[in-house]
């Protein structure tokens, strides 16, 4: 996204030519040999000069160096921005608020907001966010809607036109304009800007972040379009990946019982998130149905990048037949990519209708995952498919129309500007048919290609939507039917939601709009100009993927399919395989009695069914001798190993490494050849190829199966012994990861390097590579709510204060801190470390 | 006049003017202050660019300090990291040099011109 990483390379040695530029020694030493007055004139007037043209340069950026007069300056720089431990207590007032309102920060630095009306309550949420996260939140709003540039300067132009050709902005404009339609949502949103903007406007610019001095930039102030934009940014990550076209090569290129073995419609050994045995009481929609068979064009030109396959999440919860306390219990860790500043804000609002706490992305106004008085919520990511490709017959080169229902329609264009930092504006125009723009210029590439060229996309994220009305009701609700007509509201972001309450109920559902489909609708690249592959209907609410109450006392989800095959309609067919929702199923079938303890100990269970599954077949196809002495104490330790990827484990690093080699070896004889040719074709998923092994189709990889296994341990344990060395004692899984958390823009130091940490990304602690738990909560129901939690970062988001990556300990150690539920402003006073007051002006 | 009480008075003025005004104009002020002080002073024009410098750089170096002291510095180590200076210590002299340069150069050119053929009667005086 941003090149500062590598733009601060080499600063230091630029800054020290430029201070010891040539001349200026020159004139120096004349000027103490000189004698002659008018000779000093001159060297008088170079001199001045050069102090003049110095100052320039030391008071702008070049390419990404910080302008280093000011950064330096200790009036305006950097040194400003060091914090001292705690958040200072701050009175403030203004206008627009209707009553006085407590903000009280609790000992991990979460803000607990006291307020007597929405307006307030939103108000100060606006606020407190603005003061921990405000350089946060203006990048990615920038990000999200392609105006990086304006920042960052000609490197970004790719980015910023990825992000307006894939409609970023548009799908804001649209969801901006229906939240502003609901007189309730909109007061919330008008609130939360107006609180936003005055933490913004008592900045004087030596306050601002440190980053905007590193990227010599000024704060964007908060618009009503914001949380739109958080949205959009919140679908790109989660709802915008296709293997569309991965698909469509793979049919077009591969022998067509290959194809279905690599690609199964089901992915081997899942349970389904919805138990089997569930009944679908109700009729179905009919898709309509395309006359012919469509064959799409190969797409060729595309890098094999995977679409965020490490995206993942997993919810659960069980009633109180499983708890020690009578009370359901409920866990939720989305998995996303965890960065400095964190995804996740912490946050209590407490008003004369609403108590509740959780995390919300910094811009949305509310709580997007948590708890209130009487029910808690969790989220995965839904997985089903709501971005469709198409294939578009344009009538000629202008493209001024293209084909649909055996008509010509009109193209439209749209023209997006990009405001470039020291260059001219680029003009882009984006071509928009009634499905979607044309996301991949015709003629050129530019970043995130993950679109083929010259089609069309249909996005959900472009659909008309008010998931804050959502976000409202769920905060507010205080049973399973008002959290259900909140879910109403939940539409085009979709995700899956476990439920629990005070009562005694859990359930867990599929929400968002999804197209009623035929199926295998959209799994390939689909035709643009037949009405047939349009989204014609969405499925009623009613008929989603629901299960309440259901039997076995637990829900579950861990983006593995939503359902099994007994649903009526089509969803999709690209969801995560059966490891992580297997392992929680199991751990909750067995156990009786749970407790907080119990959950803590799930969310950090680090098995690697992957590992169960094929590591025993792998060493029974190494044959016995030949490996030497540090082979056989690796196939020793590989032998004794229990599959769990602990952070001292020896081996687990090892098994990763052989595992990625092995199905190199096995694949790479039958995709090399069309990899070679540039040509986009999506590796199978690692279980089938599992499953594949263990059923001993063995003719389908084009090479000899053992000999690529022990050739992929070879080529693993030169590897792992030139890196980690001989001794057993120094192989830790934990540091030989060197998993870091990496700073939003990539700015080298403002990350955490080297954090320790067990995990993967197929075990329930889900710690892969970039993605990681981002949010871990624990909620205990009943008349006492507690609940736990902790997240990679720190509520500051601010560098300079010491807890900035505080939380990352907690993180990585599994260290399940009390959140501080309060009932009244005065509750537990003693564990407040300080204290906003927003006040009403009462003389305007 | 003497200029060794030349120089600690140059000093001491040019620390307080620069001290003062930065706290309502911006960095570049220190360049003007040091255009200001080789006007005025009657030192040789390399003893006042020196003075200059010192007392810029020492202003800057010792409010750095200040602020250092006072805060946690886990900043410096960031800040550090991404100049890929060997350690945090150096951003002290960086910051020295990044006011006391362009203050010093912008003094000894003041100095320079003041002692030059159209201000001065007698050479060196």
């Amino acid at each position: 996204m941003t090149n500062a990483a590598g733009a601060a390379e080499g600063w230091f040695l630029r800054l020290f030519n430029l201070i010891r530029l040539r001349p200026i020694t020159y004139l120096i030493i004349c000027s103490y040999n000189m004698k002659s007055r008018h000779i000093r004139l001159f060297n008088g007037i170079v001199l001045i000069v050069i102090a003049i043209l110095l100052t320039r340069v030391l008071h702008h950026r070049i390419d990404t160096i910080p302008p280093p007069g000011p950064f330096f300056s200790p009036y305006t720089g950097f040194w400003q921005n060091m914090e001292s431990e705690g958040i200072r207590d701050l009175v403030i007032k203004d206008t627009h608020l209707q009553d006085e309102v407590m903000v009280r920060y609790d000992d991990r630095g979460v803000p607990h907001i006291f307020a007597s009306n929405d307006y307030d309550l939103y108000f100060a949420q606006g606020f407190v966010t603005a003061r921990d996260r405000l350089w946060q939140v203006d990048f990615q709003s920038r990000a999200a809607g392609g105006r990086i540039s304006e920042i960052v300067g000609e490197q970004a132009v790719s980015y910023d036109r990825a992000q307006r050709r894939l409609g970023m902005g548009h799908g804001a404009d649209v969801n901006a304009a229906s939240m502003m339609e609901d007189p309730e949502i909109a007061a919330a949103i008008r609130a939360y800007t107006e609180g936003f903007n005055v933490w913004i406007d008592q900045l004087h610019p030596r306050d601002y972040p440190v980053e905007y001095k590193i990227m010599d930039a000024e704060p964007d102030r908060f618009t009503e379009r914001h949380p739109a934009l958080m949205l959009m940014n919140l679908s790109q990550t989660l709802t915008s990946g296709s293997r569309a076209h991965a698909q469509t090569n793979a049919l077009a290129l591969l022998d067509e019982d290959i194809y279905h073995m690599l690609y199964p419609q089901e992915l081997p050994w899942v349970d389904p998130m919805i138990p089997p045995d569930q009944e679908w009481d109700f009729d179905p929609l009919i898709p309509q149905k395309p006359d012919d068979d469509f064959v799409p064009g190969i797409t060729d030109e595309l890098p094999l990048n995977e679409p965020q396959s490490g995206i993942g999440s997993n919810s659960w919860a069980v009633d109180g037949s499983k708890t020690q306390s009578g009370y359901p219990m409920l866990a939720s860790d989305p998995h996303l990519s965890v960065t400095l500043p964190s995804i996740w804000h912490e946050v209590q609002l407490n008003s004369e209708n609403i108590n509740v706490y959780g995390v919300a992305p910094p811009a949305a106004p509310g709580v997007v995952i948590g708890f209130n008085e009487l029910i808690a919520w969790g989220i995965t990511n839904a997985g089903s498919q709501v971005l469709d490709v198409y294939e578009i017959e344009f009538r000629d080169e202008s493209r001024r129309e293209y084909r649909h229902d055996g008509e010509w329609k009109p193209v439209e264009r749209r023209i997006e500007k990009i405001r470039v930092r020291g260059a001219e504006t680029v003009q882009d125009t984006v071509l928009y048919t009634h499905h979607g723009p044309v996301t991949q210029p015709f003629d050129e590439t530019i970043a995130s290609e993950r679109y083929p060229k010259g089609h069309a996309v249909k996005w959900l994220a472009h659909q008309p939507g008010n998931i804050l009305k959502a976000v409202y009701g769920y905060n507010r609700a205080r049973n399973e039917q008002e959290f259900e007509d909140a879910m109403r509201h939940f539409t085009n972001i979709t995700q899956n939601f476990t439920y629990a309450d005070r009562e005694g109920n859990i359930s867990i559902g599929h929400y968002g709009q999804f197209p009623v489909r035929f199926r295998d609708q959209g799994s390939y690249i689909s035709d643009g100009s037949d009405p047939a592959y349009d989204w014609n209907e969405f499925i009623p609410f009613e008929h989603l993927p629901r299960s309440t109450n259901p039997e076995r006392g637990f829900v579950s989800t861990a983006n593995q399919n939503p359902v099994a095959s007994g649903y009526p309609y089509f969803l999709g067919r690209f969801y995560a395989d059966f490891s992580r929702g297997v392992r929680i199923n199991n751990l909750l079938d067995e156990a009786e009695d749970m407790t907080a303890g119990f959950f803590k100990e799930m969310l950090m269970d680090d098995l690697s069914l992957h590992a169960a599954k094929i590591l025993p077949f792998m060493l029974r196809r190494l044959d016995n001798d030949d490996y030497g002495d540090r082979r056989d104490t690796i196939i020793a330790l590989l032998e004794e190993w229990d599959y769990h990827f602990r952070p001292d484990s020896p081996v687990a690093h090892f098994f990763s490494l052989w595992e990625q080699k092995m199905r190199d070896e096995l694949w790479n004889p039958l995709f090399s050849e069309h990899e070679n040719n540039d040509i986009y074709i999506r590796r199978p998923d690692r279980t089938v190829t599992y499953h594949l092994l263990l059923d001993e189709e063995h003719d389908v990889f084009r090479t000899d199966v053992d000999r690529s296994i022990q050739a992929a341990f070879n080529n693993a344990a030169d590897e792992f012994f030139d890196n980690y060395g001989d001794d057993p004692e120094s192989w830790q899984y934990g540091y030989d990861r060197n998993f870091s958390v990496g700073h939003l823009a990539d700015l080298p130091g403002f990350g955490r390097e080297r954090v320790i940490t067990g995990g993967t990304a197929e075990a329930v602690n889900a710690v892969g590579s970039r993605h990681a738990p981002s949010w871990r909560m624990i909620v205990e129901l009943g008349p006492e709510i507690r609940a736990y939690g902790h997240y990679p970062g720190g509520q500051p988001g601010r560098p300079g204060h010491p807890d900035y990556d505080k939380m990352i300990d907690d993180w990585s150690s599994g260290t399940f801190r009390e959140l501080r539920f309060w009932h009244s402003v005065n509750e537990d006073d003693e564990l407040t470390s300080s204290t906003i007051i927003l006040k009403p002006n009462e003389s305007q | 006049m003497n200029p060794g009480s030349s120089a600690t008075a140059l000093f001491v003025l040019v620390f307080l003017s620069a001290l003062i005004l930065q706290l309502f104009l911006p960095w570049w002020i220190v360049v003007v202050i040091g255009i200001g002080a080789g006007w005025i002073s009657k030192l040789k024009p390399w003893q006042t660019s020196a003075v200059v410098f010192l007392a810029v750089g020492l202003l800057w170096v010792l409010f750095a300090l200040y602020l250092s002291a006072t805060h946690s510095t886990a900043l410096l180590a960031r800040i550090s990291t991404l100049f890929q200076l060997p350690s945090e210590w150096m951003l002290f002299p960086v910051t020295f040099l990044v006011g006391a340069l362009p203050a010093s150069i912008a003094a000894l050119g003041a100095g320079q011109i003041k002692h030059s053929s159209l201000f001065k009667q007698n050479p060196g005086g």
